[in-house]
């Protein structure tokens, strides 16, 4: 079966590297409710974009897209964070449609689409099998949006299966020239290594680098320092100190990898006895901050270091300079503490998260980190899968305690209007305003005709000024004594209706329900990330304790040594005497 | 943006490899800086989030409905279909123009006003259509005027405008203020489409 599903896939990779696609980019706009739903997703906001959807579905108004609008929904259903909603409306759509003697109107459009992100669901999840069967369902065209990530998730589910052949052939084909090209390689080349497959992993963790040479983005040259890094462990494992330091010099001094690069330089040089070329090294990393658990190493090593060379009033400067950073960094842990402790905290990592995930991908997967923005004593851990679920779903839960908070205002105001129209339009209020308009029409009747009256006794001249404002006038009266008759015969006035007023207090109901739920679900998922976080503070400040220790140690062993060399000198002084 | 990135297994060979790259010198990364019994209950605190999401996802679900529910009451508590009209706004390519914003007037009263993002733009352009203004109004002849303004052909501001006198009878009424490219004008068109 597995064999199969990879003959699939390859053959699958090699047809679409030849094939036209021809599917054009553009939804075509057939029906402005589904419009307004893609305005939605669009934009990202999957969550207004599916009560859009399940409003327009209620009220039957998507009847020209069905099909595409069931896969948005699904594309929707998943991108907001209901994975398994997501897998049944695919394999509605999928079920029986699938089958060549049904005809259900469902374009290969929209079945390839809607197979491929199944595919990839399943990949995120894990089920590798399970996603590479559902990917060898895909028939004829690909859909040119997802044309090149099919074959970017079929290399990789090969990679998982351990398909590497297929990989290469891949990398050789289809992929080649695909933004995705270098981090299949490096995919490639761990794999290699994770087998014990070194010089495979070699040559590849090289194309990386050279990849990156040609392609001198910031993106590519950060994956080249992570193979140059690669490379070096491959020869340390080897015994080849030289050919590991070799390949760290050329990893950059800068950026989120230069830390670890720059203490593993450092320690190959001691160990080739180069420590002039160590120190260097060492000290560019002394001047970072504190929070790094390299350059807390660092600071140590580094006056061991001049220790070793026989400066020891270098080293006790050092260590010195060493104990009082580290006494900032207990204290800014503190502080960081006290931050994480305060009740508003998860919500400011929340609301960041944005700034550390890319924000176009179908099902969350690993974060990716902006390094200057994070807490710096957090960065490991944010770049762990299930603490960026935590925050993910925290930042989904603030959003719909907003939304509800939002009904529960919308609510009252629900409630004002409703009483205002019982008051206004109540049977005895209706009669009594048409009992004051008829006493205000008999009193301006009487009026107007007096002032008729009064207009016959004035000149013909004057009595012809008058004659245009007393039609206007007369035209109004009439007016009004229309709309009087219409009001007169609203035989009972317009309520809402009790089925109206009944659902409109469920609803209101399930506003505050949904908002304790929703309150309850978020003081658990809080509470989860404050022992997490907190768990990664106690770590930072044990090894920071520890070197802080280390540093001490070899501040009183200097001077011990400084006393010994002073008794030393003062007894040889004595002597002679 | 597109974002790409290292598989799960391949970024763990990298970390474990990485990592081991000190611990090939020195014995400090051997060291566990932590206590086990705390970093038990964060590991433990962690795994309790999968527990926890299908409870979320239910939870998310619910509040979906709930949402969808409270619309269509709203909408017929203050929109009853038989007064109710909907202006929405589209843009068919917007390579002649570029939007910046709009402004309608009803019976020449300003009734409503955007101006767009790029993102807005952007999910306008690829076919979204946006629900600009949704009101009530009296059976009868109603004249409604749309001004567009953004730049046009060769960077330069541009504003036009569109109207349409139009009958508003029993049930809803949709309006939308349609930009298209004129490819023959090598310039956008503007127009008010009923539905």
């Amino acid at each position: 079966m597995r064999n199969t599903t990879q003959l699939l896939i390859t053959l699958v990779l090699v047809f679409f590297g030849f094939e036209k696609v021809t599917a054009s980019e553009n939804e075509s706009l057939r029906d402005l409710k589904y419009g307004t739903i893609l305005f939605d997703y669009y934009q990202q906001n999957y969550f207004s974009a599916l009560i859009g959807h399940e409003v327009a579905s209620s009220r039957k108004e998507l009847t020209h897209q069905i099909n595409e609008a069931k896969l948005l929904q699904g594309g929707m259903t998943l991108s907001y964070g209901l994975p398994d909603e997501a897998e049944k409306i695919f394999q509605q759509l999928l079920v029986n449609k699938d089958d060549a003697n049904n005809d259900s109107g469902i374009s290969d459009e929209v079945k390839n689409k809607a197979w491929f992100y199944l595919a990839k669901m399943y990949y995120h999840k894990g089920e590798d099998n399970k996603a590479a069967a559902t990917l060898a369902r895909i028939q004829g065209d690909i859909p040119d949006e997802i044309h090149k990530e099919f074959n970017y998730l079929a290399t990789l589910i090969n990679i998982r299966n351990t398909h590497l052949d297929s990989v290469e052939q891949a990398l050789g084909g289809v992929m080649q020239g695909s933004i995705y090209e270098p981090y299949l390689i490096f995919n490639l080349a761990a794999s290699f290594l994770a087998r014990g497959d070194k010089d495979n992993a070699r040559t590849n963790f090289a194309r990386v680098i050279v990849y990156g040479q040609a392609h001198p983005q910031d993106e590519y040259l950060v994956l080249a320092d992570r193979a140059k890094q690669a490379l070096a462990h491959i020869e340390v494992e080897d015994g080849d100190l030289l050919g590991a330091w070799l390949h760290l010099q050329n990893v950059r001094t800068t950026g989120l990898y230069s830390n670890r690069a720059l203490l593993s330089y450092g320690w190959t040089a001691i160990k080739l006895e180069r420590y002039d070329v160590a120190i260097p090294a060492l000290r560019a990393l002394d001047q970072r901050s504190i929070s790094i658990a390299e350059v807390q190493e660092a600071k140590v090593l580094l006056a061991h270091l001049y220790e070793q060379q026989g400066a020891p009033r270098t080293a006790l400067k050092q260590y010195l300079l060493a104990e009082r950073a580290f006494a900032e960094g207990i204290k800014s842990i503190e502080s960081a503490r006290r931050i994480i402790d305060g009740q508003k905290i998860p919500e400011e990592f929340v609301i960041n998260l944005d700034a550390m995930m890319d924000e176009t991908d179908w099902y969350g997967s690993e974060p990716s980190l902006d390094y200057n923005k994070l807490t710096p004593f957090l960065i490991e851990l944010m770049s762990s899968n299930a603490f960026h679920t935590v925050l993910k779903e925290l930042r989904d839960l603030y959003a719909l305690r907003e939304n509800l908070d939002y009904w529960a205002r919308q609510a009252q105001e629900h409630r004002l209007i409703i009483d205002h129209r019982q008051q206004g339009w109540s049977s005895d209020g209706l009669k009594k305003f048409i009992a004051d308009t008829e006493n205000q029409k008999t009193q301006m009747e009487i009026q107007i005709s007096e002032l008729g009256l009064h207009a016959k006794t004035l000149s013909v001249k004057e009595q012809y000024r008058f004659a245009p404002l007393l039609d206007s006038m007369a035209v109004d009266f009439e007016f009004l004594e229309k709309n009087l008759n219409k009001v007169k015969k609203i035989e009972k006035p317009y309520q809402e209706s009790e089925k109206n007023l009944r659902w409109m207090a469920q609803l209101h109901e399930r506003i505050q329900q949904q908002l304790v739920n929703t309150d309850k679900m978020i003081k658990k998922l809080e509470s989860i990330m404050r022992i997490v976080v907190n768990a990664e503070l106690d770590k930072h400040e044990e090894r920071m304790k520890y070197y802080w220790a280390q540093a001490r140690l070899g501040k009183a062993r200097l001077y011990d040594k400084t006393l010994n060399t002073l008794e030393e000198d003062a007894l040889k002084q004595v002597a002679p005497q | 943006m597109t974002s790409f990135r290292l598989t799960n297994s391949c970024i763990s060979v990298l970390f474990y490899l990485i990592i081991s790259i000190n611990s090939a010198y020195a014995n400090d990364q051997t060291i566990d800086f932590s206590e086990q019994g705390k970093q038990k209950t964060a590991e433990y605190a962690l795994s309790n989030v999968k527990a926890l999401s299908k409870e979320i996802q239910g939870l998310k679900k619910s509040v979906v409905d709930l949402n969808k529910d409270l619309q269509l009451m709203e909408e017929e508590l203050l929109f009853p279909s038989s007064t109710q009209l909907s202006i929405f706004v589209s843009l068919d390519i917007g390579q002649f123009f570029t939007l910046e914003s709009v402004k309608v007037k009803i019976n020449g009263k300003q009734v409503a006003s955007h101006l767009y993002s790029e993102k807005q733009r952007q999910a306008l352009a690829r076919g979204g259509v946006q629900r600009l203004y949704l009101t009530n109004l009296n059976l009868g002849k109603h004249k409604i005027v749309a001004f567009f303004t953004g730049i046009g052909p060769n960077g330069r501001p541009y504003k036009r405008a569109s109207e349409l006198e139009f009958q508003k009878s029993k049930g809803s009424q949709f309006l939308e203020l349609a930009i298209v490219d004129d490819r023959a004008k090598q310039e956008a068109k503007f127009t008010i489409k009923q539905w």
